[in-house]
């Protein structure tokens, strides 16, 4: 991790929608950052506001009634104070998005061809004829057989995973520095996922590029992350290496979310509760109300502060700072996954569409 | 102030002439002595009766002014009532205010007017309420669709014919027709009592036309069921066969007399067509026979300028003179081609292409005048023209011309160029007013063809006909456009007739005063009153709810042009009327003269029709020269 | 099945559906009574002759003794061949009495056809775009009144305005000016209005509708992720989809308004078009001229269908040819 300046540095992002109930805050003040060739991957559960946070980075969600604070600096340059007209420059030219549901995620009346060509020629000056030159060779890039003449044909003509290449190759035609990826492999079947990642992978190396992954999924994680953003209802819980987190789990959030993975023995149940009501947070740890190890001091307050537990891993969690017993939760115990299959709740870790 | 109790003629077949003239003398006399001058109050200074005691009877004076003035009112009513209940085998009477029937309840029947129109519903709802106050009959206003009411209430659809004992006499229905389909037991499907829905056409220049009223057997008109109690068919027939007007005014002043007296319908009044012109044009009569003399009318200065425009409701279906048979088209067709004939402000005949004289009434002779050309090739208009027109194509069996049925039993011949002699199988001397006789000039050789191949859609849709480019001087005005949709356009006819003939207005000799003319068809009301208005139009017909706003304003001169159609109350006198009770009174003289005498037709001109109309006593109008006031 | 093989194929079926109509109308006048040889019938009785022998005359003359299929085929031939027979109540040529009308009738429908084409969707997606606003409020209330205020009362209301009032326009259609004139452009202004307002209505709601769900689309996302300007979203992406639902609507919702709302606003403003002409063949009973408009606007639906389903695939690619 460059010390001096990262591609994408996100400071105290706070994303808030004004909604007939009040003021809903989908993401509270979180940081994160992303440097040139590595994945970060934000993972939680369904509503843990991931979404909203990757997609504040460029502010394609809609103003009002979303409101975006805090910092988004991008190679040194604060995204969130740019007119709307520079930062449509920055979109689909400097940082691309891939969207979780290819089928929807392409306008159905165009070609494919016409939709990535779209992205191009709103940005560069090329001819007709190099836009497409450039897009069936994407195509092509991407995998997709017999480019050339698959760039007239409608998505419908596309299978799932064909279309994610497409919006793959549709995001890469304007040679992004950043790749946003939100949940681009949870509509695919399980074969395919792992090819598109696989892809990703490869794209990652050949445009040298940065991509923030979304994703609820640990398993993909495991296979892509260089670094985790844990999130938990708008807050970051915890952050670090892929390895350290999977390897040693801070946050007894994240510790939940591990053991849902059937590597780690889950038995498919998932974590019981539900998340707290986005209009009207709870005082102190989000996660206390469906924490085990919750406490007194878990209820009160703020969120706590992060801990560096370990080298760049960051926990946010009372247990780990002042006055805190770390061992309560660092227990190596896989802890009460035993006998959460019998929990039916609202909201479970697993292949959710999001 | 003589007066004679009308129960002295309750037997007697028709008022005959003298005393229809010394009734005249009296209500002339009544008026003058300033009795009449409470409307509602008819008893006055007499016996003093007030009718609901049922024994007493108002001294009236006699008919013609029927439900005029003092014979209008609630104890005249009452009177006249009471005779009706006497002659009826049921007992009717009086219960204070109140008609009763047998069984002691109030007198109900029901009205029917034309459902959506206003003028129709205030009107039914006046007469409700005069025959409640007056007579004390409880009456139910409904509202209907016209043709509804002439498909189920006023028509038979499958007329039965039969017989019946009318007057007397042993009367056969050998040719029963819906709208009199026999005898009063012979009905309508639905049964009603009373009904505004329909008006009639008096006919005041033919009243003869009248007559298929009382031919008992063979009428058109009498869905009501009326039996007449004096003898019509005697009285038309002497008309018809009058030799002198003065004998045929005779024959209709007893008739009309007699009508006067039954009421065979309550006759109410006469509405007048309001029909508003351009300010600046000078011209326009307010006359029955409107427009006879358009060549003379001009706009500003009497010298030829400008364009008369007029707008029309409905489309024309030909211009073709042989087939047409509206009355739009008429006008459309008039513009460019004269009748034979016309009928001016005095409703004198008035020549156009020749004039018609008669010795007899049997045999009339044709003169026509020698400065009538087609247009070329067709040269000059002559008796063979008209001859061959009658013989070949309106006397013709294969040609369904829309003169066909005037020229039956008629035998013309030629006896001069320009003259040819019509001889009817028997006399009439109103022929002229019956419109018969008037024939558009056809040239011969334009329709020879078609004649010899018995081509009748050849001949409907020859387009010289249906243009009428064979009109030469024939008309005020050449027609350059028929656009079916729109209408038709006119320029002025350089060469016109009638500039050069002796009769009429001086200005014919100039006519007309307009270079050019147009007909546009303008269906909506709305737009019709709009173009009058700014002036694109320069006249059209306004309804009378708008009478004070037109008349108001400066744009606009409105003229009230009387007509022979009347308003009635029709009283069901079939077995399916009068549901108030046994016996229909309706079929008693007295007692249609005592629903006349409770309705007050000043009150209801004035109330409803804003005085746009004239009251209706008998079944001619003031102005026809057979009403019987003309003959005082 | 490649489109221009579907073309053709469409193109056929709708020849044979109109030869369907054809054929159907042709029995329904063949078992009905012909008004001419009844009304030869009335005139010889009337004049004291023998209906029969009239009616057989009359049956001769229309060739209505000729077997059926031989009078069939004479049928399909002059329907075919553009000679629809004479109306008896224009006295003229059906075929002219069509084209005449359609004359001035083209003259007020393609203006009011276009704009409505064009500021339906434009309003819809402007509404949906500024969705629960004022500016939503405002084009949805103009939208409701034009749809709800019925054309002939509102045309007679701005007849009275422009043309009573102010006098600005002709109250009476003036039919001899030149088509592409300021004297028509005048004339036909307020029509054009009353029809646009009508019609665009439900056009503009059908958009509304259909664009407030594409503009929520995730491939809305996408577009501004790529540095779409919402201006261009809109057209591209919002309209374009919304134009699939809507064609649909629109060709048949303009059928159905051509006839009824033309008749009505033809009537106030006593423009003699298509509307007035068939309603008039209907009430005057025009055998010929009712059955030239009824194979005319028959021909228009079939056309229009034909028309709408190309369209339809040509909007959304989506739809397969095969399975059509």
């Amino acid at each position: 991790m460059a010390d001096d300046q990262s591609l994408l540095e996100v400071e105290d992002l706070t994303t808030t929608f004004s909604t007939d109930n009040g003021t809903l805050t989908a993401v509270d003040g979180v940081d994160f950052s992303v440097d040139t060739g590595e994945t970060v991957c934000i993972v939680g559960e369904s509503g843990s506001g991931k979404t909203v946070a990757t997609e504040s980075v460029t502010k394609i969600i809609k103003t009002p009634p979303g409101q975006i604070e805090g910092t988004v600096r991008y190679k040194g340059r604060d995204l969130l104070s740019l007119p709307e007209s520079e930062l449509r420059q920055v979109r689909g030219n400097e940082i691309a998005h891939i969207f979780q549901n290819p089928q929807e995620a392409m306008n159905h009346c165009y070609t494919v061809g016409w939709q990535i060509t779209e992205a191009l020629q709103i940005h560069q000056d090329v001819s007709d004829d190099e836009a497409r030159a450039k897009a069936v060779d994407l195509l092509d890039r991407v995998g997709i057989a017999n480019a050339s003449a698959r760039f007239d044909d409608y998505p419908h003509e596309f299978s799932g995973g064909q279309k994610q290449r497409v919006m793959i190759a549709m995001a890469l035609v304007g040679d992004p520095d950043l790749l946003i990826a939100d949940e681009p492999t949870t509509a695919l079947d399980v074969t395919v996922q792992a090819q598109i990642l696989r892809l990703l992978d490869d794209l990652q190396d050949e445009f040298d590029m940065g991509i923030l992954f979304v994703t609820h999924d640990l398993g993909v994680v495991a296979e892509i992350a260089d670094r985790i953003v844990v999130m938990y209802a708008g807050k970051v819980m915890e952050r670090g290496d892929v390895l350290d987190i999977f390897d040693h789990p801070g946050h007894p959030y994240t510790q939940q979310l591990l053991e849902c993975l059937p590597e780690f023995g889950a038995t498919g149940g998932g974590i019981p509760g539900t998340l707290p009501d986005p209009h009207d947070p709870p005082d102190g740890c989000r996660f206390a109300p469906r924490c085990e190890y919750a406490e007194e001091a878990c209820r009160t307050g703020e969120q706590p502060a992060e801990i560096e537990v370990a080298l760049d891993q960051h926990v946010s969690c009372v247990h780990y700072g002042p006055g805190g017993n770390p061992s309560i939760v660092r227990s190596e115990g896989l802890g009460p996954g035993d006998e959460s299959g019998s929990v039916g709740g609202d909201s479970e870790v697993g292949p959710a569409d999001d | 102030m003589s007066r004679r109790d009308i129960e002295d003629r309750d037997d007697s077949r028709h008022v005959d002439r003298r005393q229809w003239l010394s009734a005249l003398g009296l209500a002339g006399a009544v008026t003058l002595a300033g009795c009449s001058g409470n409307g509602g109050d008819g008893g006055d200074g007499s016996d003093g009766g007030d009718g609901s005691d049922g024994g007493e009877s108002l001294t009236l004076p006699d008919f013609p002014e029927f439900g005029v003035d003092d014979l209008y009112g609630r104890d005249v009513a009452h009177t006249l009532a009471e005779r009706a209940f006497e002659e009826s085998e049921y007992d009717y009477s009086f219960d204070g205010d109140t008609m009763v029937n047998p069984d002691g309840d109030q007198v109900e029947i029901n009205i029917y007017h034309s459902a959506g129109q206003e003028t129709s519903q205030l009107t039914a709802d006046f007469i409700a309420q005069e025959l409640g106050q007056n007579l004390g009959i409880s009456v139910t206003v409904e509202a209907i669709d016209g043709t509804r009411f002439n498909n189920e209430y006023w028509t038979q659809p499958e007329p039965e014919g039969g017989t019946d004992t009318v007057n007397g006499e042993e009367v056969t229905w050998e040719n029963p027709t819906p709208q009199n389909p026999g005898p009063r037991s012979v009905t309508s499907n639905e049964s009603w009592d009373m009904s505004i829905v329909f008006g009639l056409n008096t006919y005041p220049l033919n009243p003869l036309t009248n007559s298929v009223f009382f031919d008992g057997a063979n009428p058109f008109y009498n869905p009501v069921g009326y039996y007449p109690q004096f003898d019509a068919q005697e009285l038309f027939s002497q008309a018809r066969q009058a030799t002198s007007t003065d004998e045929l005014r005779e024959a209709f002043v007893e008739i009309f007399e007699n009508l006067a007296y039954e009421q065979p319908y309550i006759t109410l009044l006469f509405s007048d067509d309001i029909v508003g012109y351009n300010p600046d044009l000078e011209g326009p009569i307010e006359n029955f026979s409107n427009g006879w003399d358009l060549p003379a009318w001009y706009e500003g200065e009497s010298n030829v300028s400008g364009s008369y425009d007029t707008v029309t409701s409905a489309r024309f279906t030909t211009l073709n003179p042989l087939f047409n048979t509206e009355n739009g088209a008429g006008e459309a067709i008039e513009r460019a081609l004269d009748p034979a004939y016309t009928f001016d402000e005095e409703q004198e005949y008035f020549p156009l292409l020749y004039d018609m004289s008669t010795e007899d009434g049997e045999v009339w002779t044709f003169d026509i005048r020698e400065n009538l050309q087609f247009s070329e090739p067709y040269g000059q208009v002559t008796a063979e023209d008209f001859i061959y027109l009658v013989q070949e194509l309106h006397q013709a069996d294969w040609a369904p011309t829309a003169a066909s049925s005037s020229w039956d039993g008629v035998t013309v011949e030629q006896t001069g160029e320009f003259q040819f002699q019509a001889t009817l199988e028997s006399s009439n001397i109103l022929w002229p007013k019956t419109y018969d006789p008037t024939l558009y000039p056809i040239p011969k050789d334009l329709v020879q063809p078609y004649v010899e191949e018995e081509d009748v859609e050849g001949l409907q849709q020859d387009e010289e006909l249906l243009e009428l480019q064979f009109a030469g001087n024939l008309g005020p005005f050449e027609l350059t456009e028929w656009n079916r949709g729109s209408g038709t356009e006119y320029v002025r006819n350089d060469e016109y007739y009638l500039r050069d003939i002796d009769e009429g207005p001086d200005l014919f000799s100039e006519g007309p005063l307009f270079e050019e003319a147009s007909i546009s068809v303008v269906q909506e009301q709305a737009s019709r009153l709009g173009a009058l208005e700014t002036g694109e139009a320069d006249s059209a017909a306004i309804p009378p709810e708008q009478y004070e706003s037109y008349n108001q304003n400066d744009n606009v001169t409105v003229r009230q042009v009387p007509t022979p159609y009347n308003t009635i109350l029709s009283v069901n006198q079939r077995a399916n009327g009068w549901n108030a009770g046994p016996g229909n009174l309706f079929q008693l003289v007295p007692f249609r003269q005592a629903l006349a005498a409770a309705i007050s037709k000043q009150d209801l001109i004035d109330g409803v029709y804003r005085g746009l109309a004239s009251p209706h006593f008998t079944w001619q109008p003031r102005w026809s020269e057979f009403y019987p006031v003309s003959d005082e | 099945m490649g489109f221009g093989r579907y073309l053709s194929a469409r193109v056929l079926w709708a020849g044979v559906v109109s030869l369907i109509i054809v054929t159907v109308t042709f029995l329904m006048l063949a078992a009905a009574p012909n008004p001419a040889v009844r009304q030869a019938a009335t005139q010889a009785a009337l004049q004291g002759g023998d209906p029969a022998a009239a009616a057989e005359r009359a049956r001769e003359l229309r060739g209505l003794n000729e077997p059926l299929h031989v009078r069939y085929f004479d049928f399909i031939q002059s329907v075919y061949t553009l000679d629809w027979g004479w109306s008896v109540s224009r006295s003229q040529p059906v075929m002219e009495a069509v084209t005449q009308a359609l004359y001035y009738t083209a003259q007020y429908s393609i203006p009011w056809t276009i704009l409505t084409i064009i500021l339906g969707p434009l309003v819809g997606v402007y509404s949906a775009a500024n969705m629960y606003s004022w500016k939503d409020h405002a084009a949805t209330g103009f939208a409701f009144f034009g749809y709800a205020i019925p054309n002939f009362f509102f045309g007679i209301i701005l007849l009275l305005v422009f043309g009573v009032w102010l006098e600005w326009i002709p109250i009476t259609y003036n039919t001899g000016v030149p088509v592409f004139s300021v004297e028509n452009a005048i004339q036909l202004a307020i029509p054009v209005f009353v029809l646009v307002t009508g019609s665009i209505g439900a056009v503009m709601r059908v958009s509304r509708n259909e664009s407030a769900e594409f503009q929520n689309a995730d491939f809305m996302k996408t577009a501004k992720a790529k540095g779409v300007s919402p201006l261009r979203a809109y057209a591209y992406h919002v309209m374009r989809p919304t134009l699939v639902p809507l064609s649909t609507t629109l060709v048949g919702q303009l059928l159905a308004l051509f006839l009824g709302a033309s008749l009505l606003v033809e009537v106030v403003f006593a423009i003699p078009g298509l509307g007035r002409l068939t309603y008039e063949a209907l009430i005057a009973q025009d055998t010929n001229l009712v059955l030239g408009t009824t194979l005319f606007f028959t021909f228009v639906a079939v056309i229009g269908n034909l028309i709408e389903d190309l369209v339809f695939t040509v909007l959304d690619p989506r739809i397969s040819y095969d399975d059509r």
